[in-house]
């Protein structure tokens, strides 16, 4: 699913935010990626988007060369996968609802599919009752979890989460992550960056460790 | 596409406000810049077709010359109300004219033979008038060569400066209409592009959860061409208030001038270029525009990249 060989990126700086990394993640499987903050994970999971191009090396993801693609061929890309960003991304002029259907309305589906698709994903983060709210009206962890829901609708085969729970309560942490756990059992591929320690530890699941931007450590 | 507009207007009322505001201005400007080069062009041309030119005949014309001139005159299709004026009616009209100033002058039988017969006639209207003077010119060269010509007369100096002014006019309004619509079309693009920019963020998201460029774009350029549109019609509708009022004032306070009965508005196909001019451009910048925005990297180039 995931394939990248030899990345670097630097920023205008120069900002060394990743240096040669090397990584492998097959499909179905659930990976954390952990490290200091400045570390570098969401570079790395910018350049696993088609958010931004690294520097040079290789990344293949979902069946896409994203170091050769095609600004034709981005959309599509991008349907393929979807995306939690730590600051969201919402639009604050649309309303909860109409940001999360914003996937499926982009990929043409039918206004009924959308309705029937959205309020059963709004429903699985908890969020059924501000649907028709603005993003700048409800809490930071609404709008996180809207960014959940959205990142969700459309079924991706890859989910790349940026500290999906780092706005929310222990309690609705764990809410989140087991609906992750249940999105990768029904097949999708789930990569999420993380501070929380201990959570990692209790989900003993493979965990990827990132320190000033170079892979240090792969435990399974 | 409607409900894009719509919610722009919703969320950026102010911003939308401010650019259909400035657009009805250079339109306005445009509109008012072509209805006076519009008028001064019809003035001008009416200037121009009372403009008569004469072949005097000679002594020795014989009625073979005669009609050959006429027939030269009327075959080369560039002139209009070919007249005949014979010594007689020359004379008669002279004495009309003369009879109250120099009563003593109409005794003198000599008198008869100084004054020749002519042909009198116009251009015909179809002449721009850029092309009067050099049309003239083209006849004046060819009615004299013929047999039985005396002398060729359009009142060459008063013609000359005449054409002078009509083709520096002419010029000027070109180079100044020009130089509007293209001050228009930068302050357009400027005003649709700092439009756009401010909503770079819906174009970022949009292209980051996979939408097509043709599904970011089309609800832009058919919002900038709603925008050209709307604000040049306005504009019209604005000019044409102005226009009227200075009808107005031009029959009232000036109408000794008999000015208000020639000038109009600008003609319908104006309008049409004008609303043509003004829809394209809206369209055209929306696109460059977004088009810049949308090259697929949007939200990596966003200058105000948050983490
Ligand atoms: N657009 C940018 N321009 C310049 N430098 C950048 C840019 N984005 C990130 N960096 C730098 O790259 C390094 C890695 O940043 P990154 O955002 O990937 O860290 P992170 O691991 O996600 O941190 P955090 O846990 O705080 O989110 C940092 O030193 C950061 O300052
Ligand atoms: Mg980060």
């Amino acid at each position: 699913m995931i394939n990248l060989s030899h990345i670097y990126k630097t920023y205008t700086g120069p900002v060394h935010a990743l240096k040669n990394v090397d990584l492998k993640i097959d499909k179905g499987e659930f990976v954390f990626l952990t490290g200091p903050s400045g570390a570098g994970k969401t570079t790395l999971f910018k350049m696993l988007s088609a958010y931004d191009r690294a520097s040079s090396g290789s990344i293949d993801v979902a069946g896409y060369n994203l170091m050769g693609i095609t600004p034709k061929d981005i959309p599509h890309f991008r349907r393929r996968i979807g995306v939690i960003y730590q600051d969201f991304k919402l639009l604050k002029d649309r309303t909860i609802f109409e940001n999360v259907a914003m996937p499926l309305i982009v990929r043409g589906d039918r206004p009924q599919q959308i309705q029937r698709r959205v309020s059963e994903v709004l429903e699985n983060v908890g969020l059924f009752s501000k649907a028709q709210q603005l993003p700048d009206f409800i809490s930071g962890g609404e709008q996180q979890r809207t960014a959940i829901a959205r990142a969700l609708v459309h079924q991706p085969g890859l989910l790349i989460a940026d500290e999906p729970t780092g706005n929310l309560d222990p309690e609705l942490s764990e809410d989140i992550m087991d609906l992750l756990d249940r999105v990768c059992a029904q097949g999708t591929t789930v990569f999420v960056a993380t501070h929380d320690h201990d959570m990692v530890k209790r989900r003993k699941r493979r965990t990827l460790q990132i320190k000033d931007g170079q892979i240090v450590g792969d435990l399974r | 596409m409607i409900n894009h507009v719509i919610k722009t207007w919703k969320h950026h009322a102010s911003l939308q406000l401010a650019t259909l505001v400035v657009l009805i201005a250079g339109f306005t400007v445009i509109t008012g810049v072509l209805t006076v080069s519009n008028n001064l062009y019809r003035i001008l041309t009416l200037w121009g077709e009372s403009m008569q030119m004469s072949v005097y005949l000679s002594e020795t014309a014989t009625i073979e010359n005669t009609s050959a001139i006429e027939k030269f005159l009327g075959d080369s299709g560039k002139v209009d109300k070919v007249r005949l004026v014979t010594k007689d009616e020359a004379l008669n009209q002279f004495r009309d004219q003369m009879a109250s100033y120099a009563p003593d002058i109409l005794k003198d039988k000599d008198l008869l033979r100084f004054i020749p017969a002519s042909f009198q006639f116009g251009l015909n209207k179809n002449i721009s008038i850029q092309d009067q003077l050099k049309v003239m010119q083209e006849i004046t060269a060819s009615v004299s060569g013929m047999a039985g010509v005396e002398e060729v007369s359009y009142g060459q100096d008063w013609v000359k400066s005449y054409g002078a002014i009509v083709n520096t006019l002419a010029w000027m309004g070109a180079a100044f209409v020009l130089v509007i619509l293209l001050s228009a079309a930068f302050v357009m693009s400027n005003s649709i592009h700092s439009s756009i920019e401010q909503r770079r963020e819906e174009i970022e998201v949009l292209e980051l959860i996979g939408a097509t460029r043709a599904h970011i774009r089309l609800p832009y350029i058919f919002e900038g061409a709603l925008l050209g549109g709307t604000s040049s019609v306005l504009a019209l509708g604005f000019s044409y208030g102005l226009f009227s009022a200075t009808k107005n004032y031009l029959s009232g306070q000036i109408a000794f001038l008999q000015l208000a009965g020639h000038i109009e508005f600008i003609q319908p196909g104006f309008i049409l270029m004008v609303v043509g001019f003004a829809i394209g451009i809206g369209a055209l910048a929306s696109y460059l525009c977004v088009r810049r925005i949308n090259d697929g990297w949007a939200a990596s180039q966003s200058l105000i990249e948050g983490h």
